[in-house]
């Protein structure tokens, strides 16, 4: 019989969290050794204090470009060369924005973004499913298209769509823009959509045959309901992509089809630098976006790395 | 009794199946040939003519095919394009990856006001770059900017960067900087949250300080991650446009204008658009060429897992 | 309700052949379990039998009509799966009725449907919620409900008792084998475990390597292996295997190389000197103290209620499990003396595994 050692005691570690990886372990505030003086508790305060503070400091730094051009858009025009931030806000530059190309432009882009949306869901879903369920061979090779078109600087397609819409006669058409956006879009759908629909599992495919469903039938009753949410989110980024598209539409459209990040521009080269205008008119082209932005914020970084790495 | 009968792979559930998926791939494949593909070809076909706008059915001739590439050779505001672009390219990247890694660090813990700060800062990214273009106008412009204002305030005034041929490029690489570097944080934060935890644990436990914990054990796990990131800025970067139209228009002169750029001049100022497309094809090359980099690197990690 | 034939069955994996040739013939209404180790292409075959895989050659029927090349859809066929596959999205009502609706049927007819095979499962009370909010046991009487719901010609089951815990087990293998008594429907049954199989089935098929070992009644497959692979793998303990050399001079035995004697009724195929395996099931061993036992020393002792486990080493050198129905005083390191019943006994050749006697 051996007999347990009779001083044994467990070795005191540091502390630390083992949920989160951190690059160092947080100094822990010294437990009751600590002296009951108010400089050093506040001084223990802002040592654990100090990561959130700084973040927030830095917020502030980053957003200050931003929150200043939104602060813009509320000011009366006479202020704008003043710094100081106590004003009436006044909606006066969202008024003059009424007049003028800018309504018909803010429609256009809603109208493209939602046509583009739809055109690459339409076509893109069931392609992406196919990929999923059907073992390709050329994978690799697939996704490498995907990234160079997805790469691809604006200036190598324009020009070919440009002179194709010239004679086809899309020049500065909804439709002909909307097309041109499959360029993105459509990779970006079958990219993401095959993650969505690789989680679903087969075997619930496979009960709905014996079911009775052919394989689209399946796809539709079961796969893609299980996969809504997936799909929810890729309709939004395609939706953002588009929306945010400034070349494609500086050159492929002229007065019909403008798109609102142009409008602005132009407010820039022929009305003059009306600063109050151009800062409201970018404040209501970015406000869409970044509601949606906050919505699909987890999908982000999977919709902007698509075909570069695979998940 | 029984026969054996052999099945040809034309009938049968499983080939119904398969027929079934080409079906589903084939709208995607067909739109993609003809919407990527077929533009690339022509402008491969357009960059061997000298295609303008003055003379169209003229000027689309091959007889002389490599009459674009070997201007381009000699053409001194394309080459000084491309080292525009190389300068804007790295320094832009190089400050994306050094913030982004730094506010990662920073912000990679669990309270909900950190969780909170990541959100906020994902904001410069997702606005459309027109708009990013907007604010960095006006931070640019000494009348309405408050930087300017507040630096002649304290008896440091400063002359218009975006005006200045020696200051321009850095005011668009510092206004790049600000609307990507949430990219590489994201990326960074999400490779953190990766690293384990027990090589951590035990070194910590062995004396390393925060320095040593970072450069022995957290970078060297999160380094491929940055090289990924870095190569795709990289990438992105060749596209950048709407920055360098509203803040300088290429200027002063053309100490701003990226290859990018020269080509949108050559194509729609000038509308010498079989020169533009030789141009094009440069820029694809080299966005292919490091796509192709990007694939291996992003596929090779994963299979190495 | 049909009678289902394999005929001749071969499946390749690209250039891997699976399935090696089975031939299997299911009468109507009978209840049938595939086992076999895994890797024998037991779920291969049940998966074929589904349409949900190809062969690659051979011919599966149901009711007469060869099916091979028929869609899942269009066979007929019912299948309960191991993870259920429940539609996660739908209630209980709309898995149960889902088939039908895909048939086109009446909502009311689906609906008195849904409820009858409900009252029958005893899930008249589930049948709003979701799967997520089931219970292991209420999941897999909701799949097979499914399969109940469409009266198909067969039902197939690939292993769906594996998930549950082992008292639920018991009681979801009881329920199933009532179900078979009720509705008659001919079936297939995967299983691993060879109890399973012995206390649902009809006849076990024992599959090995994409091969047939043996087709059986589960008592004959117990008491008459075919070979020393189904002689191991049905019944549980297992059965203990001795090698030796066949005797045929006297009365006819084994004797091992040390020298035991290991007895036998009547003299089986083979000529003396064979070497052979002597297969003894545990519950076929007897305390035996008038000299003709074999010496064996305890070495563990196992009761477990119903029985008394001992797992002993004759002479020193064989390990054998032995099972005593009642209750013996034995502790590790007691010697004994123990004989296994002639009349029992178990010959299969020591080199092919056939069987002798």
């Amino acid at each position: 019989m051996t007999s347990a050692n009779p001083t044994f005691s467990p070795p005191i570690s540091t502390p630390i969290s083992t949920h989160l990886p951190l690059p160092a372990p947080r100094p822990r505030a010294e437990p009751a050794s600590e002296p009951p003086l108010s400089g050093t508790r506040r001084a223990g305060w802002l040592r654990r204090h100090a990561r959130g503070l700084a973040a927030v400091a830095l917020l502030l730094v980053v957003m200050f470009p931003f929150l200043w051009l939104v602060q813009l858009a509320f000011k009366p025009g006479a202020d704008i060369f003043e710094d100081s931030l106590l004003f009436v806000p006044t909606l006066e530059g969202f008024r003059s924005l009424l007049q003028g190309n800018f309504l018909k432009s803010f429609w256009n882009s809603l109208a493209v973004s939602t046509l583009s949306t739809g055109l690459s869901l339409l076509i893109g879903v069931p392609a992406a499913y196919a990929l999923t369920r059907w073992q390709f061979k050329w994978r690799r090779h697939v996704a490498l298209w995907i990234l160079v078109t997805r790469m691809a600087p604006p200036i190598a397609f324009t020009i070919p769509f440009f002179l194709a819409y010239r004679w086809l006669g899309l020049q500065d058409t909804i439709l002909g823009l909307a097309i041109v956006y499959l360029t993105f879009n459509l990779a970006i759908v079958i990219w993401l959509m095959q993650t969505f629909f690789e989680a679903v599992p087969t075997a619930l495919e496979e009960a709905a045959y014996i079911d009775g469903c052919g394989v689209w039938q399946a796809f539709w009753r079961i796969t893609l309901p299980l996969a809504a949410p997936g799909l929810a989110a890729t309709a939004v980024l395609c939706f953002i992509f588009a929306w945010n598209d400034f070349f494609y539409a500086l050159i492929l459209t002229r007065t019909n089809a403008i798109t609102a990040p142009v409008a602005i521009v132009n407010f820039l080269q022929y009305e003059g630098w009306e600063w109050t205008k151009i800062a409201a008119s970018g404040t209501l082209v970015m406000f869409p976006v970044v509601i949606f932005t906050v919505l699909v914020r987890t999908y982000l970084v999977r919709g902007l790395t698509a075909g570069g790495v695979k998940d | 009794m029984s026969t054996t009968l052999i099945l040809h792979p034309g009938t049968g559930w499983e080939a119904a199946r398969r027929r079934a998926f080409l079906w589903g791939l084939l709208p995607s494949l067909a739109v993609l040939l003809a919407i990527t593909l077929v533009p690339a070809a022509a402008l491969l076909v357009a960059s061997f003519t000298p295609l303008s706008l003055t003379d169209a059915a003229g000027t689309f001739r091959f007889d002389d095919p490599l009459v674009n590439y070997r201007h381009l050779l000699e053409d001194e505001r394309f080459l000084r394009s491309i080292a525009t672009q190389l300068k804007l390219s790295v320094s832009s990247v190089a400050l994306q990856l050094a913030v982004g890694l730094a506010l990662a660090l920073l912000l990679n813990g669990r309270s909900r006001l950190l969780a909170a700060t990541r959100t906020a800062f994902l904001v410069p990214m997702v606005l459309p770059p027109i708009v990013v273009a907007l604010i960095w106008k006006i931070l640019y412009t000494p009348d309405v900017s408050p930087v300017h204002r507040a630096l002649e305030a304290v008896g440091l005034p400063v002359r218009s960067l975006i005006a200045n041929p020696d200051t321009a490029l850095w005011a668009i690489s510092l206004a790049d900087t600000w609307q990507w570097f949430p990219f590489t944080m994201l990326m960074v934060l999400a490779a953190l949250q990766m690293v384990p935890d027990e090589p951590l644990e035990a070194a910590s436990l062995d004396g390393a300080n925060r320095w040593q914990l970072f450069r022995y054990i957290v970078f060297p796990h999160i380094r491929p991650v940055l090289v990924v990131c870095g190569l795709f800025r990289l990438i992105d970067s060749f596209k950048a446009f709407p920055l360098i139209y509203v803040l300088t228009d290429g200027g002063p002169g053309s100490v701003t204008e990226v290859t990018n750029y020269y080509g949108f001049i050559q194509a729609f100022n000038f509308s010498y658009w079989g020169y533009a497309s030789a141009i094009a094809m440069v820029i694809l090359a080299g966005v292919f060429a490091l796509s192709w980099l990007v694939g291996r690197l992003g596929w090779n990690d994963h299979d190495k897992r | 309700m049909a009678a289902l034939s394999l005929e001749k069955i071969v499946k390749h994996y690209g250039s891997t052949p699976v399935i090696h040739g089975v031939d299997i013939d299911i009468h109507d209404g009978e209840f049938v379990a595939l086992v076999g180790p895994s890797g024998c292409g037991k779920s291969t075959l049940l998966r074929a039998i589904a349409g949900l895989e190809s062969i690659t050659s051979g011919a599966i029927r149901l009711g007469g009509r060869v099916i091979n090349d028929v869609a899942p859809k269009d066979r007929n066929i019912a299948m309960v799966f191991q993870n259920y596959a429940l539609y996660p999205h739908m209630t209980v009502a709309q898995n149960l009725g889902f088939a039908l609706k895909l048939q086109g049927e009446d909502k009311a007819r689906i609906q008195r449907r849904v409820h009858e095979v409900a009252a029958i499962l005893g899930l008249e009370t589930l049948l709003g919620r979701t799967p997520r909010q089931l219970s292991g046991g209420q999941r897999q009487r909701v799949a097979m409900g499914r399969a109940i719901v469409r009266q198909p010609d067969a039902f197939l089951f690939d292993e769906p008792l594996s998930n549950l815990d082992a008292k639920l087990r018991v009681q979801v293998r009881t329920e199933i084998k009532a179900l078979h008594q009720r509705l008659s429907t001919t079936t297939v049954y995967v299983t691993h475990d060879q109890v399973e199989a012995m206390t649902l089935a009809d006849r076990i098929v024992v599959l090995r390597d994409g091969v047939v070992e043996q087709v059986g009644a589960p008592l004959e497959l117990y008491d008459r292996p075919a070979n020393a692979f189904v002689a191991g793998f049905i019944g549980s303990p297992a059965m203990n295997f001795i090698p030796g050399r066949l005797h045929l001079d006297g009365a006819a035995s084994v004797v091992t190389d040390d020298g035991l004697r290991l007895p036998l009724v009547q003299p089986p195929r083979g000529r003396h000197g064979d070497s052979v395996l002597y297969g003894a099931r545990p519950e076929h061993f007897a305390l035996d103290n008038s000299g003709a036992g074999l010496p064996a020393e305890v070495v563990v002792v196992e009761p477990t209620g119903s029985e008394t486990q001992v797992a002993v080493r004759l002479d020193g050198r064989h390990a054998v499990l032995a099972a005593f129905r009642e209750r013996v005083d034995l502790r590790p390191g007691d010697a004994l003396q123990l004989l296994p019943v002639a009349a029992q006994a178990h010959l299969f050749d020591a080199a092919s595994g056939a069987r002798l006697n």
